[in-house]
């Protein structure tokens, strides 16, 4: 199996195309709570720490957590909105479902395991994939450079580095350096998350 | 000028509230429902396979929108201003909303699937007790045992479900073109067919696990038979008239005195749904109903097949019966013990989150 292969054509289907739905977005409008939501998709791979950062951000318990075969979604509460995390699987044989989770999506949050210096390679071909993908045209990406608390884990501006960050023009990035184990710079970056929402309000 | 817009917007909205609630959506979105809820289990995480079901109902409810509005004339900016307006809100309610809603809530569609997949292992769970209900012998103490009998009752049992499916679906049919012409109320004839409810049990195995697996294939009827026997042990045969009614939560005092304010084990399903609040009680009572309609006519149904087949006697052994699980009158293994522990705490749970959960 080469090891960069590109995505094998996905099970069924073009990349989701945002459905339209006119209709039910009017009848949606109707749903008991006023607060508007947003659409976040955590992704990065395989024990990187997404599951962990999204119950860290649920504030749950994170000690407890297996390997994601499918999704996890979570609410979180944030200056006034509905942040709506899905947080999905990160095996090599799941990744091709990633891009049915892309439309509608608001904003993208990218984990990477700053201690896998093995993967960097791989983890970068996988976000420059993605954010190639139309669904995710302008989307606001926010690293997450996690496991910082691993003394063998290298630091954000490393890791952007390695990552070609400053190539992205076609969006908003940030990259935070962040423990989802302990939760140190979590905050940090879903600050910045909240920012970038105001300021598409605008 | 004003009053008269005010009136067709008014129009609109009580059309589509009616629609919603009327048979030409509940039909087919109930009968959605049973078809796929087979895989919605109650885990946190969700299955990849989800979002595959969750896309087509999506297009479901909006292919039925738009092809009602169709229908009589209300083009999408009508419908938009008409449901923009805070009259929309006014007359309509959480619960009718509700299937719609989940079109664009996948949370709010995976509650209703694992609702949907617990209520079809109750229900055939319920029938199964109910054609037994007769039998409080077999409701014995740990007993996993079948008497000859009773698993000559089984096998018939099977045969007569698997037969009046065809008839049954047919009797479906064409009441549902009946009602779809006629009244706006009730879709109870979309409740499934037998198989159905052997699908539901399907699922119960698959939700125990991967160590359920110890190389029996097993006959679903008499699974949930034994599942039915256990689980239902302290339950006498209800009194006629009640017997229908979908929920055997009054199988377990102790629970539903602790869920219920009044504390008391009454059946009434409307109650039931009343506890929920103002919210959701409206659409579950007509849900409940909808059951107990379907319920009572399954049963009637099976009582009369039953009967006729059993002077029948001979029946083709399909394929199924041969896998049937081993010799009835064996002690029952540790193994065997353990699993049955094991469907007991399950049903247990069911209950727990059905009645919780509405
Ligand atoms: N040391 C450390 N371990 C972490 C951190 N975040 C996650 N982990 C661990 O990394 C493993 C994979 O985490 P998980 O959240 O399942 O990763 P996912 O596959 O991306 O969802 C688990 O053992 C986590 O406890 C972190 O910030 N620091
Ligand atoms: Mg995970």
């Amino acid at each position: 199996m080469g090891d960069v292969q590109k995505h094998p054509s996905t099970p069924q289907g073009s990349p989701s195309t945002p459905h339209p739905q006119g209709l039910l977005s009017v009848i949606q409008k109707l749903k008991g709570s006023p607060e508007q939501e947003l659409r976040i998709v955590l992704l990065g791979l395989d024990n990187a720490g997404k599951t962990t950062l999204l119950k860290r951000l649920a504030s749950e318990e994170v000690s407890t957590i297996t390997p994601t075969q499918g999704f996890n979604i979570k609410s979180v509460h944030s200056h006034g909105f509905k942040l709506n995390v899905w947080d999905i699987g990160g095996q090599r044989s799941i990744r091709p479902y990633w891009r049915k989770y892309l439309g509608s999506t608001d904003l993208l949050i990218y984990v990477i395991d700053s201690a896998d210096q093995k993967r960097f390679e791989e983890t970068g071909q996988e976000l420059a994939e993605l954010t190639e993908d139309e669904s995710l045209m302008g989307v606001p990406l926010l690293v997450f450079a996690n496991k910082q608390d691993l003394v063998t884990a290298a630091p954000a501006a490393e890791i952007a580095e390695g990552l070609s960050l400053h190539t992205y023009r076609d969006r908003e990035w940030q990259i935070q350096a962040c423990s989802a184990l302990s939760g140190e710079g979590v905050q940090d970056g879903m600050n910045w998350i909240s920012s970038q929402i105001m300021n598409r309000k605008k | 000028m004003a009053a008269e817009e005010e009136g067709d917007v008014e129009w609109v909205v009580d059309t589509i509230a009616g629609f919603l609630q009327g048979p030409a959506w509940s039909i087919p979105i109930l009968e959605f429902m049973e078809q796929k809820c087979e895989v919605f289990d109650d885990e946190e995480e969700s299955k990849l396979s989800y979002t595959e079901i969750y896309k087509e109902y999506q297009a479901l409810v909006e292919k039925l929108l738009e092809d009602y509005l169709k229908e009589v004339g209300i083009n999408e900016e009508k419908f938009q201003e008409a449901f923009s307006s805070p009259l929309a809100k006014t007359r309509t309610s959480q619960a009718i909303l509700q299937t719609v809603l989940a079109a664009e809530d996948f949370r709010l569609f995976k509650k209703m699937m694992v609702q949907k997949n617990i209520e079809m292992q109750l229900q055939a769970i319920r029938i199964i007790k109910e054609r037994n209900g007769v039998l409080p012998d077999c409701l014995t103490e740990g007993s996993d045992v079948f008497s000859e009998i009773e698993e000559e009752e089984m096998k018939i049992l099977r045969e007569v479900l698997r037969k009046s499916k065809e008839e049954y679906e047919i009797e479906q049919e064409r009441k549902r073109t009946e009602e779809a012409r006629g009244k706006l109320k009730s879709p109870d004839v979309s409740y499934g067919s037998p198989g159905d409810s052997r699908e539901a049990i399907k699922v119960k195995e698959s939700m125990e696990g991967a160590d359920d697996s110890e190389g029996t294939p097993k006959l679903p009827l008499e699974e949930s038979q034994k599942y039915a026997r256990e689980d239902l042990k302290p339950v006498r045969p209800l009194p006629k008239g009640t017997e229908s009614l979908p929920q055997p939560s009054c199988t377990k005092g102790k629970d539903d005195v602790k869920k219920r304010s009044a504390g008391k084990c009454s059946e009434n399903a409307a109650q039931k749904a009343g506890m929920k609040g103002p919210n959701l009680s409206e659409l579950e009572k007509q849900q409940l109903k909808q059951r107990e309609d379907y319920l009572k006519k399954k049963r009637d149904m099976l009582m009369a097949t039953k009967k006729e087949s059993r002077n029948n006697v001979l029946l083709p052994s399909n394929s199924e019966q041969k896998e049937e699980e081993s010799s009835p009158k064996e002690e029952m293994s540790e193994e065997k013990q353990r699993l049955l522990q094991k469907r007991k705490m399950l049903a247990e749970k069911l209950k727990e989150e059905v009645i919780n959960k509405r």
